[in-house]
């Protein structure tokens, strides 16, 4: 749940109401994005303490929704604790997931889109090149994450790409413009909504989690920057 | 802001709702979004942008219309989210992002690049500020929720002593 992008105290209020549900009279939860505490007390004996590390983090909506939907069912008493722990583990394994080259079109589309949303000009030329790159940039991204373990070295090279192929089509087609194909190509990658969801951690007050995801979205941004800026002073345009 | 007065043809309003959807399910694709909710979404992004748009075309102010755009994002994705019974985010996370200051961003990596400092210092302000716009629109949002959560509480409650 965490690595599915999902918000602190909603992880931590669902693994407090598994652990009641499931009879135990005392939960501590502390969740973080790089990590979680878990720590039981059933009254008598004795306490257990647990600590999982999250390693990678991206945005998976669907499995926060499956997770979700199990805990309420837990909660209903439809399955008990061994279905539960059944179907979490093969939740976790098989997210059904959108094949990749339609989320490929879904990356073009959204560039192509908001770039003629974010301008407020109609601007036709541009109009398909930025969804073309848009979407080369998004296969690109993904590509190299499954290939590099260093953080934000995928991004930095898929906005030199973008970049790349932007300054290239603006030769070929004096009536584009580079600017307006970047800012709609680039929305794919840009972390604006991670921005805003650090905020909104830090407005419910889950300090770390907020720093953190504020981090991250600061040098996602960094490093996109970085990528655009050093084609177009190579190339100059 | 009151008595404002907003000019606009059909085309306009019809490629900004149309866009707003595409753009939204595009986003919706990318995070992997769950197949039952996915036409919802686009609604909900659509709503948010569409009240943004009116407000920045009878000039409220940029931070106004960001502020109520991510209102209504909220607003919209705590009904569908009752009525879908799924988490909030399903709905709010595309929905901002028709929102995101996209275009000032990238405007402040440009003036960097050439050296414009001023340029850049300005328009980083304006993110920042359409930024936080955003977020506490969005907080403002949680409330009713909050709200909305305590009422269907006493609603079951009262129903409850009835029986």
């Amino acid at each position: 749940m965490l690595a599915g992008g999902s918000e602190m105290y909603r992880v931590e209020d669902t693994m407090r109401r598994i652990a009641v549900n499931a009879g135990i009279k005392e939960v501590n939860v502390f969740a973080m994005p790089t990590g979680l505490f878990v720590s039981l007390d059933d009254g008598e004996t004795s306490s257990v303490t647990e600590l999982e590390s999250v390693k990678e983090r991206s945005i998976n909506l669907e499995l926060v929704d499956r997770v979700n939907e199990l805990s309420r069912e837990f909660a209903d008493k439809r399955i008990d604790l061994c279905q539960l722990e059944e179907k979490l583990t093969e939740v976790e394994e098989h997210t059904p997931s959108f094949p990749f080259w339609l989320q490929v079109i879904g990356a073009g589309s959204l560039s192509a889109t908001l770039m003629v949303l974010f301008l407020d000009v109609y601007d036709w030329v541009d109009f398909p090149v930025a969804g073309l790159i848009g979407a080369s940039g998004y296969w690109m991204d993904a590509w190299l994450k499954r290939h590099t373990k260093v953080r934000f070295l995928a991004e930095l090279i898929a906005a030199m790409e973008m970049g790349l192929v932007a300054i290239l089509v603006s030769w070929l087609v004096p009536a584009s413009n580079v600017n307006n194909i970047l800012i709609g190509a680039l929305m794919t990658l840009v972390p604006g909504l991670a921005m805003t969801n650090a905020l909104r951690d830090l407005f419910m007050g889950d300090w770390v989690s907020g720093i953190v995801r504020m981090c991250e979205a600061v040098m996602t941004a960094i490093a996109l920057g970085g990528g655009v800026g050093i084609m177009i002073r190579f190339l100059g345009a | 802001m009151l008595g404002m007065q907003v000019s606009f043809n059909f085309w306009d309003v019809l490629i900004n709702l149309v866009f707003s959807y595409i753009a939204t399910v595009g986003f919706a694709l990318t995070v992997n979004i769950p197949h039952r909710v996915i036409h919802w979404s686009g609604i909900c992004g659509c709503a948010g942008w569409m009240v943004y748009w009116l407000l920045a075309r009878a000039e409220a102010g940029r931070m106004l219309s960001n502020a109520f755009g991510a209102f209504a994002v909220g607003l919209v994705a705590v009904l569908l989210a009752k009525w879908k019974k799924c988490p909030v985010i399903l709905f709010s996370v595309p929905g901002l992002v028709p929102l995101v200051p996209g275009a000032p961003a990238y405007m402040v990596v440009r003036w960097l690049i050439d050296g414009e400092y001023l340029g850049a210092q300005q328009m980083m302000m304006r993110v920042a500020i359409v930024t936080v716009s955003i977020a506490l629109g969005f907080l403002l949002s949680t409330l009713v929720q909050e709200s909305l959560n305590k009422y269907l509480r006493r609603l079951k409650l009262k129903e409850k002593l009835g029986k």
